[in-house]
């Protein structure tokens, strides 16, 4: 089972190599990028300066594997890739990473969609929304 | 028989637990096991959490049978 998990925050070079690693599959004529960034919510007065995650990883590979298995199946993928942070993510980095690869460009736009949804929804991933005086909230996916 | 209960985020930090293992009936189902999981930790009555067995979300009326692993999960907030 792939690990989907990256300690910390996923970095624009990390994306940047994803891409270039994509240039010698020259069946792909078209890739879609979601990239999740943590925003700097204001909660009763305070303001979150971190995320820190947490997962029941076996399940959420499981999961993972799962979304990725579907969205192939749902769409003419060439590739799918997933990659989500584990532990302290500070405001503005980017803590998920989904890529997908296609021929033409129609199904990259249903396809990023699907399973970015499907990950908020179904995997077992926790966040816990730090502020500056070291208080927490539990984050929960709208 | 034994099964090991896993605790996650919310859950984890309210009942100051990872994880533990209880011995408990045979035939025992998941609706049964929650119940006196909840005279253990009162408190998980008024926290909101799904419950997975071996991995799977499950129906509460699943008999559990030795060494499953049973985990709390609250919220989710990936992404």
């Amino acid at each position: 089972m792939k690990n989907v998990f990256k300690k910390g925050a996923i970095s624009s070079e990390f994306i940047g190599e994803s891409i270039k690693k994509h240039q010698s599959k020259t069946s792909i004529g078209a890739h879609n990028i979601f990239l999740g960034q943590v925003r700097a919510d204001t909660i009763d007065g305070k303001m979150v300066s971190a995320i820190e995650y947490s997962t029941y990883e076996e399940m959420a590979n499981q999961k993972f594997h799962d979304i990725r298995e579907a969205a192939f199946e749902k769409f003419e993928l060439t590739c799918s890739h997933i990659y989500h942070s584990i532990g302290k993510v500070g405001v503005g980095e980017i803590c998920l990473f989904v890529f997908v690869s296609a021929p033409h460009r129609k199904v990259v736009f249903e396809a990023i969609e699907f399973i970015v949804e499907q990950i908020k929804k179904e995997a077992p991933v926790f966040g816990k929304e730090l502020f500056e005086d070291n208080t927490h909230v539990w984050k929960v996916n709208k | 028989m034994k099964v090991k209960i896993l605790f996650f985020g919310l859950i984890e930090e309210a009942l100051a637990v990872s994880n533990e293992e209880m011995f408990i009936r045979e035939q025992t189902s998941l609706a049964e096991f929650t119940t006196s999981l909840v005279k253990k930790y009162p408190i998980l009555s008024e926290l909101n959490y799904q419950i997975a067995i071996d991995k799977e979300l499950a129906p509460t009326k699943i008999v559990l049978k030795e060494g499953t692993e049973i985990a709390l999960l609250p919220p989710f907030a990936g992404g």
